[in-house]
């Protein structure tokens, strides 16, 4: 089988990542609950990750809230800071785990378009778009549909000049790009931590450097006696009995990321995809979408063949894992013009290889030879 | 023997200031604060031998992981005092 959908999950994960998690199911208590070794070997391994995330992340370890998914951050992160009806600032290349959200508490959604790979065209559309009374501007570093490396730091700069919060959506760059909380002044980045961190599914990370609203309450193992949850962090944010293994995983997928380092995991994805996108040209009917600005995700369309039909038969056929569709990102295939026929996206992660690229391609040309 | 016991609300606090000591040298050990000494219920705290207790203070002030209260715990007695920077 050769998995090309790394943008919706890593696969297959470490094995560093699989032990850990088997350990936790066989160690690992909850923390802040019991007393004893089970309870201290997990309350200790969560520090460990919150530290280790800390160091990815540029920011203090108490500032790192574990949560299910890139979403669940995202939602808290939104929901702290805009009230409704408030202003929102977005690009046109968001998830629907941005867009959802501002939609069900009724934002003023301002898209900040300009053509797909065209940095300063949305720049310009920032700049327009982040006037006085913007409540928030949200962005994705990367677009998981196209690849596309948005201009996040420029982005960021005019929102610290202008004194308009900043939240960064990092589920595609976290892993492979550098994201610096302290240097973007962001008030939140939320990551999951089963794409680029390479954890399990069901894990996430949300860095917060502004205030929080609760989105859920309940038990934290801290300051029991009263009716309140309490009022700092990570606490504030994660009531219930945390993911332990999940945890666990996640905390060996950052020390897997950071023994390979980013740039190195960029560079050969970058490398498979740019050996994708020159194969796949050549064949007539095929159109990828390609920019300077791009990391290994790459998005393609056919004149031949629908690209749901397309992904299908590519599995079914050549057992060559893909996504095709929307992407859950409605907006980023209305920028790129696709969203009547979506696209087939291929994602190379951190364990393909060139191998699989030629199948890849291999495939995609048979199946575009007149019958 | 004498113990110091530095509180917290926050576990991952606690445990920041631990490492904070044990980066310095100065052995500790974070636990649950006994249920009298956290007042709000379910604290944590970091227990450092008396001879080191002034010390540690110090260095969790001036790393600005901030306790809570701190005290002086006596033995099997168990009294408990507070515990101020001298």
């Amino acid at each position: 089988m050769i998995y090309l959908d790394n943008s919706a999950t890593s696969l297959p994960r470490p094995p560093q990542v699989i032990r850990a998690v088997t350990n936790a199911m066989e160690h690992c208590a909850s923390p802040g609950r019991g007393s004893g070794i089970p309870a201290e070997d997990a309350a200790e391994m969560i520090y460990r990750l919150r530290m280790e995330a800390g160091r990815l992340f540029h920011t203090e370890p108490e500032q790192v809230v574990f949560t299910t998914s890139a979403t669940h951050g995202l939602n808290i992160a939104i929901k702290s800071i805009v009230g409704r009806k408030g202003r929102v600032v977005c690009s046109g290349m968001e998830h629907n785990a941005v867009i959802r959200p501002l939609r069900a508490i009724g934002a003023d959604v301002q898209i900040a378009r300009g053509r797909l790979f065209d940095r300063e065209a949305l720049l310009r559309d920032f700049d327009r778009l982040l006037t006085p009374g913007t409540a928030l501007c949200v962005m994705t570093h990367v677009s998981n549909v196209f690849g596309w490396i948005l201009p996040v730091e420029e982005v960021a700069e005019l929102c610290r000049r202008r004194k308009i919060p900043f939240v960064l959506d990092a589920s595609q760059s976290a892993g492979i790009l550098p994201v610096d909380m302290s240097r973007l002044g962001a008030a939140f980045v939320a990551c999951p931590g089963h794409k680029g961190l390479l954890g399990p599914q069901g894990t996430g990370l949300l860095i917060c450097n502004h205030d929080t609203k609760t989105l859920i309450e309940g038990g934290t193992g801290s300051l029991s006696k009263g009716a309140d949850m309490p009022d700092f962090l990570p606490d504030r944010l994660e009531p219930g009995t945390p993911n332990v293994p999940g945890a666990a995983g996640l905390l060996a997928g950052i020390r897997c990321v950071r023994k390979r380092g980013e740039k190195n995991i960029l560079r050969h994805e970058v490398y498979l995809r740019q050996m994708a996108q020159r194969g796949l040209r050549q064949i007539p009917g095929v159109h990828v979408f390609c920019g300077e600005e791009q990391t290994g995700v790459l998005s393609l369309v056919s004149d031949k063949i629908d690209c749901v039909e397309l992904g299908e038969k590519l599995a079914r056929q050549w057992d060559i894992a893909t996504r095709s569709g929307i992407h859950c990102a409605f907006t980023a295939h209305e920028t790129a013009g696709t969203l009547s026929t979506g696209t087939l996206r291929i994602s190379p992660g951190y364990y393909n290889t060139e191998a699989d690229i030629m199948e890849l391609i291999q495939a995609v040309e048979q199946l575009h030879r007149p019958v | 023997m004498s113990m110091i016991l530095f509180t917290y609300r926050s576990q991952t606090m606690a445990r920041k200031g631990a490492r904070l000591l044990q980066s310095v040298g100065i052995p500790s050990r974070v636990g649950k604060a006994p249920s009298d000494l956290a007042v709000r219920g379910c604290g944590y705290g970091i227990w450092v031998s008396a001879e080191r207790g002034n010390e540690a203070a110090r260095r969790l002030r001036d790393g600005k992981i901030l306790y809570e209260n701190s005290y002086r715990i006596n033995g099997r007695e168990r009294q408990v005092a507070s515990f101020d920077l001298s």
